[in-house]
């Protein structure tokens, strides 16, 4: 145990400095948007793909939803802090081609209140949504 | 009295300091939404880019294709208001002898004076050549040395390379980037920046003097 009397309350004071200064200060925050891996598969209809999006989307993030019944547009996000609000966000769009599907990741993270970069959060989407490796050519 | 901490006392003062000083800058959320998705009969992968880049960048800046022929554009913005907090995609995809192009959008709230969801229709119908809805932008700062608030930039006349910037939410800020707040009450103004400082607003609206501080407005 140290005695500093005039020291603690000066450090007392700076933490409590840095404190009030960094709830006064805006945070820098920005997006981090990406687009991530494009993939084809030649056989699978719409339908495989919203199933495969959805459950990428909730295994990933935080359980999905369609942006429109049968819009194969999916939209996924990160825990909510105690406010509400998510840090993170991913869309998988699908569509079918031919007698197979399209299917396009975007990814977006909010700088620097979550740590992980969007193409980290696409890679992990991408992963997620390839079940059956083979099936999906990714570019 | 003398007050008897030790260092681990010391380290944890400074560390939940750090904490709250990271955790300042997570309060803001992302907004992000699917647009239009358009499926064109006939055109080609280019015509699809061309239009993207040019929608894309009439709401943000600097609109980009993820790689050559990938078909994947994305800017970010705004160009009016906070950087960062805009930002949005377009994915062209071929189909058969046409295109698909597909529209996601992201904002960030607070911060984004618009929500992502008029960002991605604006940029879907900039897009396909459908009217579009002006987005929101910043509030014009009033100009001129008014009376009735002290919005505007003040300059420290004891050492001009100090200035304030007073804005209309009555928030005040110091070249050290340290906020406070602005009140004023007939010609009487309260400046709170590391303590409140009773000062009067001059009769032309320009100047600013007492509680230790004389500054003059730029208007």
């Amino acid at each position: 145990m140290i005695r500093l009397p005039r020291l603690s309350a000066g450090i007392l004071i700076a933490a409590l400095a840095i404190a009030v200064v960094a709830v006064q200060t805006p945070a820098n925050a920005a997006l981090d948007m990406v687009s991530g891996a494009r993939g084809t598969a030649k056989v699978g209809t719409a339908d495989d793909c919203s199933a495969k999006a959805k459950a990428a989307l909730a295994s990933v993030l935080q359980p999905p939803f369609e942006a429109g019944e049968g819009t194969g547009q999916w939209l996924g996000f990160g825990p909510a802090d105690a406010d509400g609000h998510s840090s993170a966000s991913a869309a998988v769009h699908c569509f079918p081609v031919d007698k197979g599907y399209v299917v396009t990741l975007t990814c977006v993270i909010e700088r620097p209140a979550n740590a992980e970069s969007a193409t980290d959060l696409c890679g992990r989407v991408q992963k997620a949504f390839d079940t059956q490796p083979g099936v999906i050519t990714w570019q | 009295m003398a007050v008897k901490i030790d260092r681990k006392q010391i380290f944890a003062l400074l560390l939940i300091a750090g904490i709250v000083a990271l955790g300042a800058g997570a309060r803001g959320a992302v907004e992000v939404t699917t647009g239009i998705r358009y499926v064109l009969p006939t055109g080609s992968l280019q015509d699809c880019g061309v239009k993207a880049k040019t929608a894309l960048n009439t709401y943000l800046a600097d609109a980009a294709e993820s790689h050559d022929g990938s078909g994947d554009w994305s800017a970010q913005g705004p160009l009016v208001g906070s950087p960062g907090t805009a930002s949005a995609v377009v994915h062209c995809t071929s189909l058969g002898k046409g295109y698909v192009a597909t529209f996601t959008c992201a904002v960030q709230k607070p911060g984004s004076l618009y929500g992502a969801s008029d960002l991605c229709l604006d940029v879907a119908h900039q897009f396909s050549g459908k009217p579009t809805v002006a987005l929101a932008t910043p509030t014009p700062l009033p100009t001129g040395c008014s009376t009735v608030n002290l919005v505007g930039t003040w300059v420290n006349d004891n050492d001009p390379s100090k200035s304030f910037v007073m804005t209309v939410d009555n928030s005040l800020t110091g070249d050290d980037g340290v906020s406070g707040s602005w009140y004023l009450t007939g010609t009487t103004a309260t400046l709170t920046y590391y303590g409140d400082h009773v000062t009067t607003l001059s009769a032309d609206g320009k100047h600013l003097a007492g509680g230790g501080y004389r500054l003059t407005r730029k208007c």
